[in-house]
């Protein structure tokens, strides 16, 4: 993992150099001097070599040290931590819902249950609509002319506690405000929904397809022989049998959904890496954009992880190494 | 127990489906006029965050200029609600300047606080100047080229410039200029960075609204100062939430959980505003201008008679009409408007292709392709570029319209990038009135906006002469010479085209022609 993270921040570094960029006369402005800019650039070391600049990036980065934001001002993981709990909790919720409608979809189209075309044709019409597109139309839906749920952010109260986690929801139950628990959940679940459907109906899909081919199987039509119905038959014995492609999907879908978030968080206005990354690329603010990267890349390669480590539990002849 | 899921599953499935369905296909119901606010809280937002802290010496964009000019006050001010530059008593009540634009002294407002509860006295301006310099970002260079500030008493100082300059005082006023800055705030809170994170989160002002949050990303907030030296403000509260995209803010604009929008509404909002009466919009002046900006190191552009052929063939008044309608006109002067008396600095260029055609039809076919360029963060120049291209293709060159990020074509200045297209189109307004200040930075070959590297030794000599007489005739000259490059052409002014709830008064009263996108918050109320 960690040579994976240091090829990431070279080709950036790379990348970053090679461009045309100039970050520091656009964030001193036109009437800058020459002198006012070389000054500042020589603050932010970038007139040393590249490879010092690197080395020197990539020593820091090992003690928790980002650098600083050009654009906030602030030390790079400082905004990392304000940003990405915001971008964790509607991930997490959204994977929660993603999983509930994938185990619903797979469910009732393979024990057709009445309603289940429909059910399955709305779920595809979400999934395959942009994202940007899905946020504007919920809001226009729920926000506009339903009055369901609220157009932007994370939460209405303006004294909700930020710590110890940062998610909103768990914050407000260890200081015991469920109004801020209650609020959180009323902004989260728009958003959340819009990131859920793409990694549903793949998700969903491909349990579908493990269950349909497991339920004809030997051990599927002894239990059937033995007079369980196949609802049951599917929850007890099949499931647990077809999970391990859905585990490899959900975590293939995770990663996706970490840059449906970007768009999601763009539509909500959610206080996120999605929008800190979307303000800091135009104005080349390249310690924001390593820091991102990188912790992108970590959470990438630890998620992958967990649901190898997942799939050797849920199916123990998975040799793991 | 799974049957009546199965049920229910049914049951859900059909009524999400028809509940879907006659709501999105359903029009709106009438509803009544989104109300005013009983609690004295003005909810506004801003579109993607300001970007900068609001710290008035590292501040140096746009839409946060609605909080750093409500939080901080200077010694002088523009005046509001007027299209006319008036310069202004603020925290000095008077002021001389000596004949030569090198010496000035103030005599100062009395009864003034800091919001940290200092008052306000001469010894105030020489602590924020020299804390401007020590934080040296992008506004510094107003001070830069001060040599002393002596006061004489507590209300008086006089402010010794090292060569004289006559835009000094403009200085002073503009929105980007030095703020007052409570001395014993700023000795507690300096840190390692004299005072900068304390104020990304705080401020040290005069103003008539202190920050009471700044959450980057996220949300900020105002509240009434009651210590305020003025009028009372109407509002004792402003909330800004971050909103980032567009469509979502006019959403809850048309919902009434804003009480105005204040910039950036794309061309296609503007039209359907302006048609709607059931909210407020104003079309105020300003000193933005949206400039075309050709390469003089590309192709057959290296010719000032290229360029100018060039120029000719733009439908400046076509354009205008389909990115600007209602909130610009074709512009008549060389500088963004309202910074020259009308009669000087004049542009014509007539709308001819004749020349370019004539030009192009003799180029091999590899230089018959250019590229059209603009700030990918503004939609309204990717359709002005989107328009050029279709009237470039009738005199028969073929032309690509690209975005480039900001921090890319603050990269060309000063280069003669490769990378650099042929053409290109930004918005842009001076830091002052002066019209040196805008002169200097777009045609000097070391200005900051000179994005194509176009310079005259005459522009140079003449903006010269003008920084130290201020001689309104010698800028008209400057302007005209850097006209006569082919390099510069000023398509459009553009005012700021706000939008707002119909009970919210007092906007163009509290709109300053030299602060882009913002309003003085007290003197709105509600009516």
């Amino acid at each position: 993992m960690v040579a994976i993270l240091i090829v990431l921040t070279a080709v950036m570094f790379v990348l970053q150099r090679i461009s045309p960029l100039d970050p520091v006369h656009a964030q001193l402005g036109g009437s800058a001097s020459r002198a006012a800019i070389a000054a500042r650039r020589h603050e932010l070391g970038l007139d040393r070599p590249v490879p010092v600049q690197f080395w020197h990036y990539l020593t820091a980065a090992a003690h928790g040290d980002f650098g600083t934001s050009y654009r906030t001002r602030r030390p790079v993981s400082t905004d990392l931590a304000t940003f990405l709990p915001a971008t964790l909790e509607l991930a997490l919720y959204a994977l929660v819902i993603a999983l509930g409608l994938a185990m619903l979809l797979a469910f009732a189209t393979t024990l057709r249950w009445p309603g289940a075309r429909i059910f399955r044709a709305v779920l595809f019409v979400g999934a395959s609509a942009p994202m940007f597109l899905l946020g504007i139309g919920g809001l226009i839906v729920f926000y506009q002319r339903l009055g369901w749920v609220p157009a932007n952010g994370r939460s209405s109260i303006s004294n909700a506690p930020t710590g110890p986690t940062g998610l909103l929801t768990v914050d407000g139950l260890l200081h015991g405000r469920l109004d801020v628990v209650g609020d959180a959940l009323h902004h989260l679940i728009l958003p959340a929904i819009v990131v859920a459907l793409g990694p549903a109906v793949a998700i969903g899909r491909v349990l579908r397809s493990s269950l349909l081919t497991d339920i004809g199987s030997d051990y599927a039509r002894t239990a059937k022989a033995k007079g369980l119905s196949p609802a049951r038959i599917l929850l007890r014995h099949v499931l647990r049998n077809c999970v391990g492609a859905a585990l490899s999907m959900t975590g293939l879908q995770v990663g996706l959904m970490f840059s449906g978030v970007l768009v999601v968080e763009e539509v909500f206005g959610w206080p996120g890496i999605g929008q800190y990354i979307a303000q800091s690329i135009p104005v080349d603010d390249f310690p924001a954009i390593a820091g991102v990267t990188l912790l992108l890349g970590a959470t990438y390669v630890v998620i992958n992880t967990v649901v190898d480590l997942l799939q050797a539990a849920a199916d123990p002849r998975i040799v793991t190494a | 127990m799974i049957r009546s899921a199965r049920r229910l599953f049914a049951a859900t499935a059909v009524a999400s489906a028809a509940l879907l369905a006659l709501t999105a296909c359903g029009g709106s119901a009438d509803r009544t006029p989104n109300p005013a606010p009983t609690d004295h809280v003005l909810h506004l937002s801003f579109l993607q965050d300001p970007g900068q802290p609001p710290d008035p010496d590292v501040y140096y964009a746009a839409q946060g200029l609605l909080l750093t000019t409500n939080l901080y006050e200077g010694l002088l001010q523009f005046a509001p609600g007027t299209d006319k530059v008036q310069l202004q008593p603020l925290l000095a009540t008077s002021w001389t300047a000596s004949p030569d634009n090198r010496v000035f002294t103030f005599q100062l407002r009395q009864g003034v606080k800091f919001h940290d509860g200092t008052p306000f006295t001469s010894a105030a301006i020489k602590t924020s100047f020299d804390r401007r310099l020590a934080v040296n970002q992008g506004p510094a260079y107003m001070v830069s080229d001060i040599d002393s500030v002596t006061t004489q008493g507590d209300y008086a100082a006089t402010i010794t410039l090292k060569a004289p300059n006559s835009v000094f005082l403009d200085y002073l006023a503009s929105p980007y200029g030095p703020r007052m800055l409570s001395p014993t705030g700023l000795a507690a809170n300096a840190g390692t960075d004299h005072d900068q994170t304390y104020l990304s989160t705080h401020d040290l002002g005069t103003g008539a609204y202190t920050l009471t949050d700044a959450r980057v990303g996220s949300h900020y907030a105002m509240a009434a100062f009651p210590g305020y030296w003025g009028p009372k403000p109407y509002f004792t509260g402003v909330d800004l939430p971050v909103i980032t995209d567009a469509s979502a803010e006019q959403l809850q604009f048309n919902n009434g959980q804003l009480a105005a929008i204040l910039h950036d509404l794309p061309s296609s909002a503007v039209s359907s505003y302006i048609g709607n009466a059931k909210y407020a919009n104003y079309s105020l002046p300003t000193m933005m201008s949206n400039y075309l900006y050709v390469n003089p190191h590309k192709g057959m552009l290296t010719t000032p008679a290229a360029r100018n052929a060039l120029l000719q063939a733009v439908d400046v008044k076509q354009i205008v009409q389909q990115a600007y309608f209602g909130r610009g006109g074709v512009a008549d002067q060389v500088y963004p408007p309202n910074m020259i008396t009308a009669d000087l600095a004049k542009q014509s260029i007539p709308h001819d292709t004749s020349a370019l055609s004539k030009i192009v039809a003799g180029l091999p076919a590899d230089q018959k392709s250019i590229t059209i360029g603009y700030d990918s963060g503004s939609v309204d120049n990717q359709l002005v570029g989107n328009l050029i291209q279709t009237q470039l293709a009738a005199v028969g060159l073929t032309a690509k319209v690209q975005g480039y990020p900001t921090s890319q074509i603050y990269g060309w200045v000063g280069t003669a990038a490769a990378d650099a297209p042929e053409i290109l189109v930004n918005v842009g307004w001076p830091d002052a009135p002066s019209p040196y200040t805008w002169g200097h930075i777009s045609f000097d070959p070391d200005g900051g906006l000179n994005y194509l590297g176009c310079s005259s030794p005459d522009v140079t000599a003449s903006l010269a002469t003008g920084r130290a007489t201020g001689a309104p005739e010698v800028f008209s000259t400057a302007g005209e010479q850097a006209a006569a490059t082919g390099c510069w052409l000023n398509m459009a002014d553009i005012n700021d085209f706000m939008v707002a709830q119909p009970w919210l008064k007092g906007i163009a009263q509290s709109h300053v022609l030299t602060e882009p996108g913002s309003l003085r918050i007290a003197g709105l109320s509600v009516g």
